[in-house]
């Protein structure tokens, strides 16, 4: 072969990858939703009336120890877009009863009401920091709170397969330092599910750019009843101390019809 | 004695009931409790508490509208047999009707918003047998309780057809006051000493005629918007503590005074108001009653004359103050006025005024999820006198939880603490929920 021909021949090569590449690329970039496109399908996942949820909640520290509860909350969100939430302890008896009343306004501060059966009374408490933890668990208040897409910027970085979940890998930025500060994390790296469009995985990481937590659902079942999809498995890990919270979901129902009245001081006391 | 009698055949009754329709839910705690004081001062006196309480309680859901609900309490002293009882805690049955919510039976309840020290919890009876050691010390009511619930409103009703006093420490308690061994001489007082040696006598007590006489009523309004919680209550029922009437004897010698007490319960009312609210990190509570006794005019010096308290407080949660610790404080400023002011001045143990200008603190530092410091103090400062507690409490496990306090007391010998400076004590308190 002389050098015009293999010349020619590379020239071929070039050619056919680069009308190859065009054709896998071009088409992918079309198919390919964007960051935000993937996160407003989750919204859709997530979206509901209301929610009712029993689980059990393990805290397990560095060095094995566990301490169990059991748990209901109901939530649900108005047409105001205004959050209710009442949230009661089961178990263990030493805090059985204990309830946590919140709604969340979309247009002025939230109220927050905690009942402690031993006392007797529902008291006003101040609303806490988003960055303090739930319940003594390792999930804070602002990772349990819905996701706002307008206070963040989300990337697609690629695709994984997750425990055998195939996953859209986004990275997610606060689009200004108030949310960094009132959210405690400057970056999340989120795995979204491409079959069900819901959270596999999350990376979390602090102010300052460390990576300090990871989020992992699992056990995903179709809510009976619905078109919904939700984990009944989910662990939050304290990567750097090692402490973990894992929630097992027994019991979910969704758009039930929960009435306003529910989250109410009466209810709140009443336990049922 | 005909109510305790039909409330423990009642409690019978539903626990026979609860057996044979189901299967009820059981729960309750067993705890041992030890108090050492840090010095014996008499050895008449029950110098300490070495008790274990097994309370258990059952709970039945009838149906979507019913439930019912009874603790009775099982208490040993080793250190006090008279301590020692079974006790019905509480027994009630709940109906749930439209907007009502209704509760009958014997029922303990916790009106008011401030922290520690609340006026318009008139209907609430307690153990004072150990003045310091209130906690889970509320005697229940036997009454009718009525929830009216529309919107942001409640409408509460109760009716007690019976009174029942408060508990008070007897004669071999730390914490029965000394009362003075002589008197001056009151057919010469301008002589001064020698007074003359007091001869104390203790009358039964007078309770209120059983009947219609003895039947209290309560009435609150209350509700939140924008941020708040207020409400308005009015009751018309019984001091739970007596005024104590007083009569005295000489003798022929002019040597010793006869004082015969002898404790009754007065009637009165209450008209009281109350608030919360939060802003940021900060809770603002207030609580107020104006209390308008049998004694309207000021005739009777063994009756309390009008008087109004209030408690106005604030609490600030400090996050992460240091190692990711947070520490919570509350400052409680409390007063009580005469009003009409007749100077009048009341007995040094009197417990319905004890807090006539003080600040009421706590504090709260979390160690860890499962562990806490702890204070509470109070400061009177018309009278110098305060208590503080500091203390330590830990969840060992699910359902085990250890406390340990120490009691500290001072004040002028004619303070209510002051009285008392010699019963510093160190409390240990070990409880098993179930």
């Amino acid at each position: 072969m002389n050098r015009s021909n293999i010349k020619h021949s590379i020239f071929h090569i070039f050619h056919i990858s680069l009308v190859a590449a065009l054709l896998i690329a071009i088409p992918l970039s079309a198919q390919q939703p964007t960051g935000r496109e993937i996160m407003e399908m989750f919204k859709a996942q997530e979206r509901t009336k209301d929610t009712s949820v029993e689980f059990k909640m393990t805290i397990i520290n560095a060095r094995g120890s566990q301490r169990e509860r059991e748990v209901t909350q109901v939530t649900k969100t108005d047409e105001n877009d205004n959050r209710k939430q009442l949230i009661r302890f089961l178990s263990p008896a030493d805090v059985a009863g204990t309830g946590f009343l919140s709604i969340e306004y979309s247009d002025r501060n939230d109220d927050n009401w905690l009942y402690l059966p031993a006392l007797r009374k529902t008291r006003r408490i101040a609303g806490s920091d988003k960055t303090d933890s739930f319940i003594g668990t390792e999930f804070t208040y602002e990772d349990l709170d819905t996701e706002t897409l307008d206070a963040y910027e989300y990337r697609l970085t690629g695709s994984a397969n997750i425990d055998g979940i195939e996953s859209w890998v986004i990275e997610a930025i606060a689009t200004d330092f108030k949310k960094i500060k009132e959210t405690g994390y400057s970056k999340r790296e989120l795995w979204i599910s491409k079959d069900h469009h819901l959270v596999i995985q999350t990376k979390f990481y602090d102010k300052d750019g460390a990576y300090v937590k990871l989020f992992k659902t699992s056990d995903i079942r179709q809510v009976p009843g619905t078109d919904k999809w939700r984990p009944f498995y989910l662990s939050m890990e304290e990567v750097r101390k090692g402490d973990r919270t894992v929630l097992s979901m027994t019991d979910y129902k969704i758009n039930q019809g929960v009435e306003d009245q529910f989250f109410s001081e009466r209810y709140l006391k009443r336990g049922r | 004695m005909k109510a305790n009698k039909a409330i423990r055949l009642l409690f019978i009754n539903i626990l026979a009931v609860i057996v044979a329709r189901s299967q009820p839910q059981i729960g309750g705690f067993v705890e041992y409790d030890n108090i050492t004081y840090f010095k014996n001062i008499d050895e008449q006196k029950i110098n300490g508490r070495n008790q274990v309480i097994l309370q258990v309680e059952l709970s039945h859901r009838i149906n979507a509208n019913a439930d019912i609900f009874g603790a009775v309490e099982f208490r040993n002293d080793q250190d006090d047999p008279a301590r020692d009882r079974i006790y019905l805690d509480e027994v009630f049955l709940n109906l749930y009707v439209g907007n009502f919510d209704i509760r009958i039976g014997k029922q303990i309840y916790a009106w008011g918003r401030a922290d520690g020290f609340n006026p318009t919890d008139n209907l609430t009876v307690w153990d004072f047998s150990d003045i310091l050691d209130t906690e889970d010390e509320k005697i229940g009511l036997i009454s009718g309780w009525v929830n009216y619930y529309a919107g942001n409103w409640t409408l509460a009703a109760v009716l007690a057809p019976s009174f029942v006093p408060s508990v008070l420490p007897l004669p071999n308690s730390r914490w029965f006051p000394q009362l003075p061994e002589s008197v001056p001489n009151p057919l010469y007082p301008q002589f001064g000493p020698p007074a003359l040696k007091a001869n104390y006598i203790y009358a039964p007590q007078v309770l209120p005629d059983q009947g219609f006489e003895s039947t209290q009523y309560a009435l609150k309004l209350s509700g939140f918007a924008s941020g708040w919680d207020y409400s308005l209550s009015w009751f018309d029922g019984f001091d739970d503590l007596p005024a104590i009437h007083t009569s005295t004897e000489i003798d022929s010698s002019l040597t010793t005074a006869e004082i015969t007490l002898e404790n009754r319960y007065h009637r009165r009312q209450a008209i009281g108001v109350d608030f919360a609210t939060t802003s940021r990190a900060f809770g603002v509570r207030g609580e107020a009653a104006y209390y308008i006794t049998e004694d309207w005019k000021g005739t009777d010096p063994n009756i309390d004359d009008p008087y109004f308290q209030y408690a106005l407080g604030v609490d600030y949660t400090f996050r992460d103050l240091f190692a990711g610790k947070d520490l919570f404080i509350l400052l409680q400023w409390l007063q009580e006025i005469q009003i009409p002011d007749r100077g009048t001045e009341y007995r040094i143990f009197d417990l319905n005024h004890i807090f006539r200008k003080s600040f009421f603190g706590k504090a709260d530092l979390k160690l860890g999820e499962f562990s806490r410091l702890t204070f509470e103090g109070v400061w009177n400062i018309d009278t110098e006198d305060w208590w503080m507690q500091p203390g330590f409490e830990w969840s060992i496990t699910d359902g085990v939880h250890l406390l340990a306090t120490v009691d500290l007391l001072d004040g002028p010998q004619d303070s209510f603490f002051g009285i008392f400076s010699d019963n510093n004590r160190f409390q240990f308190r070990l409880k098993y929920s179930f």
